[in-house]
């Protein structure tokens, strides 16, 4: 009979919680609370262990149900965490972010650790050892780069992103017990950090939106596409997409089976336990509303902690190690029996689907068209090739058969490069042929697999044969060769690399896709010029046999990605790189310029409206006192009061915009800085981001610039 | 649930039909039961279980599809002679496998359904029903309609033989002597015939394409007496009943088998008004084709054995598996008996594995040949239904294989919604259209592991009509998909009724021409759904009824060699078949001549019906906005609650029922706006004005919605009475 895992306890909150924003916290040192965010932008915190309720202050107990305590910061919420974080106490911390600030609470002492302000936004946070540290540091995530704070509220880390931070988790990566820091972005990228320096990359097939530690150096990662996955360090032990999305995700070992599973909750209120090595479903549960969180804690007090599952509606749920399935597994003898017909099944259709094969060939001559009977030697032949010559240039696949036969349609699975999973082609039965071509356009720079399946027959078939095909797509596909030779773009980097240039040669063949391979006979250099088939600018690779390396492009991203790819071909550990980019170089005096002058207007802005505060409050006091002594004043002061409250409004929305731009000036500066990083490699890169950080805390956009250029000051 | 069943697997089939799978009856109270099951590979086999094994006891060599089995005897005897259908041939075996009747009936047509009784012998094929008695053609009936089942029983009171037939056309017709003395018009299409015996009692019940089970009323009113199990929401057709004391109860219960997997146990009393009540139910995931009752597994435990689609058989036991857990450790472990069972299925699937592997390799060596060999695979059977959802207005595919389904591809020539269905658990991607070449819908559904079934949503537009595609790609190996054609009608949203509302204001569409009735008759065919495939020869002129889904209005088609009349009091409609008939004469270049009568009062009539649903729908929506409003003051706490207004109270605790609704019907409001803005166009098309300038302040007038502003910009010189 089906396993079954009855929830140990469930009961309603009554408050509607956000999705993602749900932690758990000892706020005492030793009971557990749940909090969590609701939609009414307050944090919840549930303690069904509650002995006293002298605590006040900023906490709220909620009259109807004393178990519910609410806590308003009067921001919306954006990052919810709780942990041990102070030095010799075992007490947790509350932290709670919002778009501008972060606020570390005590919520048992009610105080402020501290409230520090977060220019950059909240978009994720996780608390942890890291590195070096003795104790535990805060790491914030916004908009374009990570923070890490200590107790005291000093920032002791600092990098930039590139993207919008999603999520942050902490994972002994290489099992020597000091965690490393991953963090994913909405680049559809995961970072590893050990330290300042990225130690390796993951790029996904789409936002990457949570990220939870799993034991021995693995984690779990969602997709915004409704994939979940696994990752092993570098290696991806599996991954699996459905129709909802996950938005937590947590391990506990439900079955008992001594280690821990991965548990999912999903957006369409299922949860999931799934082994974490091979992803394969162990028990499934189903709540009515979409999942807001997972949790484990000892929420019963019995010394022995449970899961708990809370959905968007206020349900929480809680699951316990259940052992009632036993070590051998799973299935009962029913199962297995049912497993084996089907398999019989199938093994029996197969086998049909030969014979009759047989069959047919031996009492041939019975021209059955729309059975979709081809000859059996038909081939399926695929091309894949640039075009740079239609309106609009893209790689083509074109894909035609050995004979008569003809294409049906064509399904191409691949990730990340269509609206969905998948491009269709179905060309109208006129226009039915033997090959058919399928346009392709790339959105970025990364090697991509692509599944075809051709459905082959002729016209008039009912039935068609399907073919199968896998082609890995270059990584830097979109790039044709050019013809002639143009003066070099003026924006280029430069760099020394030791390596023979036959070996670059297999690096160009490898990730580009030309029409043939290139190959270098003697000379003293090997220059390539190339197109790119989005924008339409040039590329030029100029490898020198002294091992000087230039490559000349106006794209900066697109020169880190080339040099990164090259370093791991040729496997070098460091690399220093001089860059000329003047376009980037002019944007970024620009920006640092426009934040300069947006964090002037902002401390002018900060005392108008104090100043108009001022006013208010007089006039509210004069309005009402006219209100007995003198009515007719009164309208007088009220309407002075209303002009006051549009002028308050318009600086808000003026303060806004200001902010707005800010954080986008941030974020492009960050980005910038983060792609100049990639020009170098190793600790060189680290370096340089250390480098701009302090440029940047100075405000002197010289060095900045001289950093980018030299990767030092 | 009251009754709890655990599923036994005993053994697998080829592909089955409906009413393939019977059980041989017992000698003693108690006894165990042999299993006698027909597959789509002509192999009849009878099989007993034995402490969990299958013992044959004879199987037939393969042959001609077998599309019934039934079970007879001799009256006064036990009904265990078995016989059997395929193609145009009837056999009979004894329950030991002796051949004793090979007869071939000479019908026309395939046999779909038979159904013997004594020495009466009825078959049916499509359109066909002939009667035999004693193998002698004693009668036989042509029938317009798609016959589906066919059963045959003695009334009680006159002890005549009535033969009844489930025709597709919301019909069940009653013959004697091959003529009809009844028929009975029920509201959904029938798709299955039931004799149900309680206590000396016989009835007549049937099962219906939407999921219900009703009564019929043979003896006394003649007619359709009243609906037993009904859901109010679409469910799947039911495919198989039978009826059984799974429950020591005063009555018979209803086992039902439905499309989708679901098996149900119903209790029902029908001298009650009182309706049926649930007992238990259960999804196997694969449509049932049949089901029996009885005991197969061991001796005095009653059980449910189903047939499924891909032919597994198994049964739903009474007897609980708990004898398999010992107490102490609550582990499973396996019983000598069963882990016999399993050693000797893996024995069979490693020698089958070899087997393939072999001829893969073969077929492997073939492809790289250069002999002029052909690659042939033998066509899929692939089950497939389209049917129509009358409560969301919304068509709902299904596509079923023996194998799983790795994926299938849609691809539709006319703009289509594609909706989510939450049984459904494949992935689907969209992949841009491209009207210019025909593809107004291109999206994959990649399935999870093991899906047999695919079931999908569509909602279709009036008026757009073409073809919809599904590519269906099974896992198995060599790799082949099969194209599956629907047929999207310009009417698609219309069903048929027996009867309409004749005070309604209805617009006329009346042609004249020199087109035949079969040339008439195809193109109403093609038009509408639900129409009968052939013309009723009987009369002259041929009327039928039609109701929109969505709005409900209605349809009246008369048509006869040369002339046709339509009645609607919706002038889309009639705007849709105007448009239709003339592309179609053109086609055959047969002239014909076109006249319309425009009701004016039709405007009035169908804004008044659009009206509440407009009306609601706004309310909704507002409901929905003062929900979120409510939301931001952030009321949790049961104490300000209660400050709130009662109204808002009450809107707070309906919150969930009101967002279900509203997310149910994200594009409602958008399809009542297209329906408003085709009848303008319509209505003043046959005024010979085109006013396609003025639809955006038609719309603009329905945002800020008034039914008497809206019926001004209608009819400018219409006087309101009031």
């Amino acid at each position: 009979m089906d396993k079954m895992i009855r929830p140990i306890f469930t009961l309603e909150l009554n408050y509607k919680i956000v999705p993602g924003l749900v932690t758990i916290g000892k706020y005492d040192g030793t009971h557990p609370c749940l909090t969590a965010a609701t939609t009414a932008d307050k944090v919840l915190i549930h303690s069904p262990h509650r002995r006293s309720s002298n605590v006040t202050g900023r906490v709220v107990w909620s009259e109807s149900n004393r178990e519910i305590a609410t806590l308003s910061v009067n921001q919306a919420l954006s990052a919810l965490v709780a942990g041990k974080f102070l030095p010799n106490e075992d007490k947790d911390i509350l932290f709670i972010g919002t778009p501008t600030h972060v606020l570390a609470y005590h919520v048992h002492d009610n105080r402020d650790v501290f409230y520090k302000e977060c220019t950059d936004g909240v978009k994720a946070m996780a608390i942890g050892h890291f590195g070096e540290s003795k104790n535990p540091l805060v790491f914030i995530g916004g908009n374009s780069s990570v923070h890490g704070l200590n107790y005291e509220g000093e920032e002791v880390f600092w990098t930039a992103v590139g993207d919008i931070v999603t999520s942050i988790a902490l994972v002994d990566y290489y099992k020597n017990g000091v965690n490393e820091l991953i963090v994913s972005s909405e680049d559809y990228t995961i970072r590893v950090y050990k330290g300042d320096k990225v130690i390796n990359e993951n790029v996904e097939t789409e936002v990457v939106t949570g990220l939870a530690s799993l034991p021995e150096s693995r984690f779990a990662y969602s997709v915004s596409n409704g994939t979940v996955g696994v990752y092993e360090q570098e290696v991806r032990l599996w991954r699996v997409k459905s129709k909802n999305f996950a938005i937590s995700m947590h391990y506990y070992d439900l079955l008992g089976q001594g280690s821990a599973q991965l548990i999912t909750g999903w957006s369409n209120g299922k949860i999931d336990c799934r082994s974490i090595k091979t992803g394969e479903v162990l028990f499934k549960d189903s709540l009515k509303h979409s999942i807001a969180g997972i949790v484990d804690a000892d929420y019963r007090s019995i010394g022995k902690t449970d899961v708990i599952c809370l959905t968007v509606e206020g349900e929480v749920r809680g699951y316990t190690t259940t052992k009632c399935l036993g070590e051998n597994g799973s299935a009962s003898e029913q199962e297995t029996v049912r497993d084996l017909l089907s398999q019989k099944q199938q093994l029996l259709l197969e086998l049909k689907q030969y014979e009759n094969n047989t069959r047919y060939n031996e009492e041939s001559g019975k021209g059955q068209e729309d059975m979709g009977v081809i000859p059996a030697s038909t081939r399926l032949q695929i091309g894949i090739a640039t075009n740079d010559e239609s309106p609009k240039p893209h790689v083509e696949i074109f894909i035609s058969t050995n004979n008569d036969t003809i294409i049906r349609a064509i399904v191409i699975f691949a990730e990340g490069i269509f609206k969905g999973e998948t491009n269709i082609v179905h060309p109208p039965r006129t226009k039915l042929g033997s090959n058919l071509s399928v346009p392709l356009l790339l959105p970025k720079d990364i090697p991509i697999d692509i599944h075809i399946k051709a459905f082959v027959g002729y016209p008039n078939s009912i039935q068609y044969h399907v073919f199968e095909l896998t082609r890995q797509l270059p990584r830097f596909s979109m790039y044709s060769l050019k013809e002639g030779k143009d003066k070099h773009n003026d924006s280029y980097v430069e760099f020394k690399i030791n390596e023979r240039l036959q070996r670059i040669c297999i690096w160009i063949n490898q990730n580009f896709l030309l029409p043939t391979d290139i190959e270098y006979d003697c000379g003293a250099y090997l220059e390539i010029y190339l197109k790119c088939l989005r924008d339409n600018s040039d590329l030029v690779l100029y490898f020198d046999a002294s091992g000087k390396t230039n490559f000349y492009t106006s794209n900066l991203s697109l020169a880190a990605d080339l040099i990164q790819s090259l370093a791991t071909f040729c496997k070098v550990e460091s690399l220093e790189s001089k860059a000329h980019f003047p376009e980037d170089e002019k944007r970024l005096t620009t920006l640092m310029e426009v934040l300069s002058e947006i964090q002037d207007s902002r401390l002018r802005l900060g005392t108008d409206i104090a100043d108009k505060l001022g006013q208010i409050r007089n006039l509210v006091v004069r309005a009402e006192d006219s209100r007995i002594n003198a009515l007719e004043e009164m309208c007088k002061y009220y309407d002075e009061l209303n002009i006051i409250n549009k002028e308050l409004i318009n600086g808000y929305n003026i303060r806004l915009s200001n902010y707005t731009e800010g954080r986008e000036s941030m974020k492009s500066i960050n980005s910038i800085i983060q792609k100049a990083s990639r020009l170098r490699v190793g600790p060189n890169a680290a370096n340089m981001i250390g480098h701009c950080r302090t440029a940047i805390k100075n405000n002197n956009i010289e060095m900045l610039i001289k950093v980018i250029q030299n990767g030092e000051p | 649930m009251e009754l709890e069943l655990f599923r036994v697997d005993y053994n697998i089939v080829g592909i089955t039909s409906k009413s393939c799978l019977k059980l041989l009856p017992y000698t003693k109270i108690g006894e165990q039961q042999k299993v006698v099951v027909a597959d789509n590979e002509g192999i009849l086999q009878v099989f007993a279980v034995k402490k969990e094994d299958i013992q044959l006891q004879f199987k037939t060599l393969p042959g001609h599809k077998i599309t019934s089995v039934q079970l007879s005897g001799e009256p006064g005897t036990m009904s265990d002679k078995i016989f059997i259908s395929s193609e145009n041939e009837v056999r009979g075996f004894t329950k030991k496998g002796k051949l004793f009747l090979s007869f071939d009936s000479n019908m026309t047509e395939p046999i779909t359904s038979m159904y013997v009784l004594g020495n009466d012998l009825f078959l049916c094929g499509k359109h066909t029903y002939n009667h035999y008695k004693d193998c002698k053609d004693i009668g036989s009936y042509l029938c317009g309609d798609c016959i589906v089942d066919v059963i045959a029983l003695h009334i009680n009171k006159t002890h005549r033989l009535v033969a009844l037939i489930a025709c597709e056309g919301r019909m069940i017709r009653a013959l004697e002597h091959a003529r009809v003395t009844l028929s009975m018009e029920v509201e959904s299409s029938p798709t299955v015939l039931h004799i149900y015996e309680d206590n000396d009692t016989k009835l007549v019940i049937f099962g219906t394409v939407d999921g219900r089970i009703g009564l019929l009323d043979i003896e006394k009113t003649q007619s359709f007496n009243k609906w037993i199990i009904q859901d109010n929401r679409f469910s799947s057709a039911i495919s198989c009943i039978d009826s059984y004391k799974m429950v020591q109860n005063e009555h018979q219960n209803i086992i039902v088998g439905r499309q989708d997997g679901n098996i149900e146990v119903y209790s029902i009393n029908l001298g009650d008004n009182e309706t049926s009540a649930l007992l238990h139910t259960t999804n196997c995931n694969e449509s049932v084709t049949s089901l029996c009752c009885g005991i197969v597994g061991e001796a005095n435990y009653d059980e449910i054995l189903v047939a499924t689609y891909t032919g597994r058989i198994f049964g739903l036991t009474t007897q609980t598996v708990e004898r398999n857990i010992t107490t102490d450790s609550k582990n499973y472990y396996f019983t000598t008996e069963s882990a016999q069972k399993i050693v000797k299925l893996k024995n069979e699937v490693e020698e089958l594995q070899m087997r393939v592997g072999k001829e893969r390799e073969k077929y492997q060596a073939s492809t790289h040949s250069y002999m002029e060999e052909m690659s042939a695979i033998p066509l899929l059977s692939i089950r497939d239904s389209m049917v129509q959802s009358k409560q969301d207005a919304s068509y709902v595919l299904t596509l079923e294989v023996p194998t799983a389904i790795d994926n299938v591809l849609l691809q539709s020539n006319v703009p289509v919604d594609l909706l989510d269905v939450e049984k459904n658990s494949a992935v689907v991607s969209f992949s841009e259209a491209e009207p210019h070449n025909g593809n107004f819908l291109l999206a994959t559904y990649r399935c999870q592991v093991n899906t047999n079934r695919l079931e999908l949503k569509i909602r279709t537009i009036e008026g757009q009509y073409g073809t919809l595609q599904a590519y269906v790609t099974p896992i198995i190996q060599p790799k082949c998909c099969q194209v599956r054609q629907f047929e999207i009608k310009p009417l698609s949203m219309h069903f048929r009724v027996h009867s309409i509302e004749k005070k309604r204001p209805y617009n006329l569409l009346a042609i004249k021409g020199l087109f035949s009735l079969a040339e008439i008759h195809s193109w109403v065919f093609q038009c509408i759904p639900e129409v009968p495939e052939k013309p009723q020869f009987v009369d002259t002129t041929t009327t039928l009824f039609f109701q929109s889904t969505f709005l409900g209005t209605h349809l009246e088609c008369n048509f006869q060699k040369g002339e046709a009349k339509f009645a609607s009091d919706n002038i889309s409609t009639i705007s849709i078949i105007r448009e239709f008939l003339t592309k179609e004469t053109t086609k055959k270049k047969i002239k014909i001549d076109i006249s319309i009568v425009v009701n004016d009062d039709s405007i009035n009539h169908i804004l008044k019906l659009i009206d509440p649903k407009l009306q609601s729908h706004a309310k909704l929506s507002k409901e929905v906005l003062l929900l979120d409003a409510l939301h931001e003051l952030g009321v949790n706490d049961t104490e300000t609650v209660q400050a709130l207004s009662t109204k808002y109270q009450v809107l707070l605790e309906k919150e969930k029922e009101l967002r279900a609704e509203f997310s149910n019907q994200p594009a409602y409001l958008d399809r009542l706006y297209g329906i408003i803005t085709d009848l303008y166009i319509d209505y003043y098309k046959f005024k010979g004005v085109s006013v396609k300038s003025r639809i955006p302040k038609l719309l603009t007038i329905l945002d800020n919605y008034d039914y008497k502003n809206l019926l001004l910009f209608f009819r400018p010189d219409f006087e309101m009475l009031d």
